[in-house]
């Protein structure tokens, strides 16, 4: 151990006393639970709820093993798939919704004007979730707003609703701002003397674009990406509101278990699955710490 | 400028305003149609606020609100203080494990909410059921989850949350004016209360804004932790329209939406102020 000097040791309790307490909480909220679900994921479930307090396996044997009463066909691994299908495809759908929008921010001249448009994409990102999902619901409702405007047009009404269309819809529609924000602090950051060169060395637009825009904003993408990923295949609200309960996601199965069927141990290894993709989130995330900050 | 050929510009502007349309259209009609006359959504009848007078007699959506109003209050004057203290320990000191203390603080932002509800459950019957067995009490007198399982989740996140914020304030603020006030004899409390806090007060107005936002709209972890007592205005919002479609239930999310916009926007023109102070005081 190394001498320290008096004021040393003062200062050193003064971090313990601020950082302590907030850490501490965060520690009994969000670190002690996760590792309280990764033992019960290994235990017994119990009638109820909760658990028994004897080690299983199941739960991981349920989540791997394919059930052959239903033809090798694994509810579990069935969702899970389509959770990180569609967020991939809502991954994939923001980034191409968002890019031209973070230009356009960027492109206009007064400072005020990027302001409220960003502004404009703050709203969407802060404002409740479950109050624009219903909002989206409701407009796209059978006898909706959005309907109601068809048939006086003349056209036939389309159902949207309780569809898979319609979760994919919400899906972008409540991630959107997440990939907006960390794109447009990328591009406001990208020198336009680099593209000028990139074109007097002879590449055209769309190779300035592919060659050299794209690997500068690769940060804020990468940080944008995650952020949508994780949101999107965790979502409840938008596979409860507007898949109508036939079109579930990982969350409405975990759910399931800790709710009416009873599993606690299965519902924590699924949560705890997700836990690990998430963790490696965190970590692209901080490697990218500027543009995060924007949030 | 990065799209520089005039059609690229127009692409680009047509994108973007397609994007901004989706992004408030289905709001903007939520909003319109809570004025509805009619009691079908696909029809306009007429302008009316009988669906907000309406409002004034659903006992459960007032009890909500009175919950919601209460954890949001509670849970950020808990978060200002513990999120001031931690950004103030993160900002203010070079340390071992900074950068472990650093990611916990970001836990929060990026956790899956439906990941903490579920293990906030699974973690608080655990506790209440220990509570239970030592205070001896029978099943009528049982404690369970409530109000204050809500108002304890609702720190944590919004901790994370203000801490990020005050640190953006204390990272722009000249180090100068408080070495000035520490060699002129101040304690480091009262240099704290005399000189740190009234600098970074618009950074702690704005974290303090949005916490109380984040607390007032959140549903999914709430939905795990509230038990019978902590039931706040976005759990009875989702249980009322999963039971039939009541046109007051957009009057109650109009004004959901209208009071979370007023909270960011009022933290945005605090930050902004707070800046602003900050450049005019420190040195060019």
């Amino acid at each position: 151990m190394t001498d320290v000097g008096p004021e040393e040791r003062r200062r050193r309790r003064r971090l313990l006393l601020l950082v302590s307490p907030g850490v501490a909480w965060i520690v009994a909220t969000y670190v002690l639970p996760t590792l309280l679900i990764l033992l019960y994921s290994f235990l017994t479930p119990r009638l109820g709820g909760g658990v028994e307090w004897r080690v299983s396996l199941d739960a991981y044997r349920t989540l791997t093993a394919a059930d052959a009463r239903a033809s090798l066909y694994n509810p579990y691994v069935t969702v899970l798939a389509r959770s990180i299908v569609w967020a991939g495809f809502t991954t994939a759908i923001c980034f191409v919704l968002a890019l031209p929008v973070a230009l356009y921010i960027h492109g206009r001249r007064t400072a005020l004007g990027r302001y409220a448009l960003l502004i404009a994409v703050m709203i969407p990102f802060w404002t409740s979730m479950l109050v624009r999902t219903y909002a989206l619901r409701y407009l796209l409702a059978n006898t909706g707003p959005l309907n109601g405007v068809l048939r006086w047009l003349g056209f036939e009404p389309i159902t949207l609703l309780n569809s898979r269309i319609a979760v994919v819809i919400g899906l972008v529609y409540t991630a959107l701002p997440f990939m907006i924000l960390p794109l447009y602090a990328a591009v406001a950051r990208v020198d336009p003397r680099v593209l000028e060169a990139g074109r007097d060395l002879g590449a055209n637009g769309p190779q300035t674009f592919v060659r050299v825009f794209l690997p500068l904003v690769s940060a804020g993408t990468v940080v944008g990406c995650v952020l949508v990923f994780v949101l999107s295949a965790s979502q409840y609200i938008v596979p409860t509101l507007l898949g109508g309960g036939k079109v579930n996601m990982i969350a409405n199965l975990i759910e399931l278990q800790f709710g009416d069927a009873f599993n606690w141990p299965l519902g924590s290894g699924i949560a705890i699955f997700f836990s690990a993709l998430t963790l490696l989130g965190l970590s692209v995330v901080t490697a990218h710490r500027r543009e995060a900050q924007l949030l | 400028m990065i799209a520089t050929r005039p059609g690229g510009r127009l692409a680009v502007g047509i994108s973007s305003a397609a994007v901004y349309l989706f992004l408030y259209l289905p709001v903007v009609v939520l909003v319109l149609f809570s004025f509805n006359g009619s009691r079908t959504a696909s029809r306009w009848e007429g302008f009316t606020l009988d669906w907000y007078r309406e409002l004034a007699d659903n006992t459960r959506i007032l009890q909500a609100t009175r919950v919601s109003l209460v954890v949001a209050v509670v849970s950020t004057l808990g978060a200002v203080v513990l999120g001031t203290m931690l950004a103030l320990g993160l900002e203010r000191h070079r340390f071992r494990g900074q950068g472990v203390v650093r990611q916990i603080v970001y836990l929060p932002v990026i956790a899956p909410e439906i990941v903490t509800g579920v293990s906030l459950l699974a973690f608080f019957s655990l506790v209440i059921g220990w509570l239970n067995d030592v205070l001896g009490r029978s099943a009528a007198d049982a404690l369970r989850m409530g109000l204050p399982t809500v108002v304890v989740s609702h720190i944590a996140f919004n901790t994370a949350f203000v801490a990020l914020v005050v640190r953006v304030s204390l990272a722009n603020f000249d180090r100068a004016i408080e070495e000035a006030g520490q060699d002129l004899g101040a304690s480091p409390w009262a240099t704290f209360w005399r000189v740190t806090l009234p600098v970074i007060a618009p950074g702690v107005l704005g974290g303090a804004l949005l916490a109380f936002s984040l607390s007032l709209d959140n549903f999914v972890i709430t939905f795990f932790v509230a038990g019978p007592g902590g039931a706040t205005l976005p759990i009875e919002i989702f249980g009322q329209l999963r039971r039939t479609i009541r046109p007051d239930i957009n009057a109650v999310s109009s004004i959901l939406f209208g009071v979370s916009t007023l909270a960011l926007l009022l933290a945005l023109g605090a930050q902004a102020a707070g800046e602003r102070r900050a450049r005019s005081r420190g040195p060019a």
